[in-house]
């Protein structure tokens, strides 16, 4: 069975929420340890 | 036509607002605001990218725990009005993806406040969490009606979480929010309790009007009116705060109890629209917002 348009959309848009979370969270991790590192750990 | 079931029946992955409304975004706006609070009251600079990852995670937590709250109540919700159409009870999402779901944030919040900041802050978070989801909803909820008194510890942590976050120890301001909190919920809960009776009776919770009556709820949104008042008030009798947060706190609280009298010595008739049990209820929640925010304009100012 071919998948519906609104379910490919829906696969689309949780992959790509999926992706931006990812690359905020490396984003505020690499954020954090520079804090981290200036202030001596 | 004879193609029409097969379509129908494909199993849509669940849409981004109903992991969002899993998180009860409304809950988590107080929950948030109260842990910003507490983060701003300890008066100790901290990094922009670390009080932000503190909100983040107290906000994260929450909505862990409340997913995880929603995940473990499907049942329940499905049979009352207000909640029968959450994404579980509404068969728009499986309860396994909650379940991750809310297990993954939850763990990633304390994780991620631990690295950022220190293990004492996590562990009271993730304290938090467990307390929510075990004694709160596995434990207290469908046994007994004093469920909400014990289990609004729950919702106390915030301010206590972003004070630790923040200084790294436990003080006597942030257990005097922690105290205002715990028993600001029995009158909120109940004051909402009261208008929605019929719903929890016939989901078999057994929250105080079901098992006791209105008039023993009536009595006691009195009684812990009268103890929260007492709370609100501490944090300027004991100096922690100047006159911006003890005249705000005289006169916010003065409210809250002349509401609180109104719905405690009220004995409706049958079919009552539940006025003032309604407004209590809604300025329970202006209250907290409008006291904590003058906590932590006091505590910036003074």
């Amino acid at each position: 069975m071919k998948p519906s348009p609104e379910f490919n959309r829906r696969r689309q848009t949780r992959a790509v929420v999926t992706a931006v979370l990812l690359l905020a969270l490396v984003g505020l991790v690499f954020a954090i340890t520079l804090v981290r590192m200036k202030n001596g750990g | 036509m004879a193609t029409m079931p097969a379509i129908m029946t494909e199993t849509l992955p669940a849409d981004w607002r109903d992991f969002l409304a899993l998180t009860k975004p409304r809950v988590m706006t107080l929950v948030v605001f109260t842990g910003l609070v507490g983060l701003v009251a300890a008066r100790v600079p901290v990094h922009p990218v670390i009080g932000f990852t503190i909100v983040l995670c107290i906000a994260l937590g929450a909505g862990g725990a409340a997913t995880l709250n929603q995940w473990y109540e499907a049942d329940l919700d499905a049979l009352m009005k207000r909640t029968r159409k959450r994404p579980l009870p509404d068969g728009r999402m499986k309860a396994d993806s909650a379940l991750h779901f809310g297990v993954g944030l939850s763990a990633f919040s304390v994780l991620l406040l631990g690295f950022a900041t220190n293990w004492l802050a996590a562990s009271i978070l993730a304290v938090s969490i467990l307390f929510y989801v075990l004694v709160y909803t596995v434990w207290l909820k469908r046994r007994t009606p004093q469920n909400i008194v014990i289990g609004g510890a729950a919702g106390a942590f915030p301010p206590l979480i972003g004070w630790v976050a923040a200084t790294g120890r436990i003080d006597t301001l942030p257990l005097v929010l922690f105290a205002l909190i715990f028993l600001w919920t029995p009158p909120h809960f109940w004051a909402l309790a009261l208008y929605v009776e019929t719903d929890y009776a016939a989901a078999g919770v057994p929250m105080l009007p079901v098992i006791a009556g209105e008039r023993v709820t009536r009595r006691q949104i009195m009684f812990y009116t009268l103890l929260m008042s007492a709370a609100a008030l501490a944090p300027f009798m004991f100096r922690f705060t100047g006159t911006l947060y003890g005249l705000s706190a005289a006169v916010l609280t003065a409210v809250f109890v002349a509401l609180a009298c109104i719905v405690g010595m009220r004995r409706p008739l049958e079919n009552d629209a539940m006025k003032p049990e309604r407004r209590l209820f809604f300025y329970s929640i202006l209250y907290l917002f409008a006291l904590f925010g003058a906590l932590a304009l006091d505590r910036i100012v003074g």
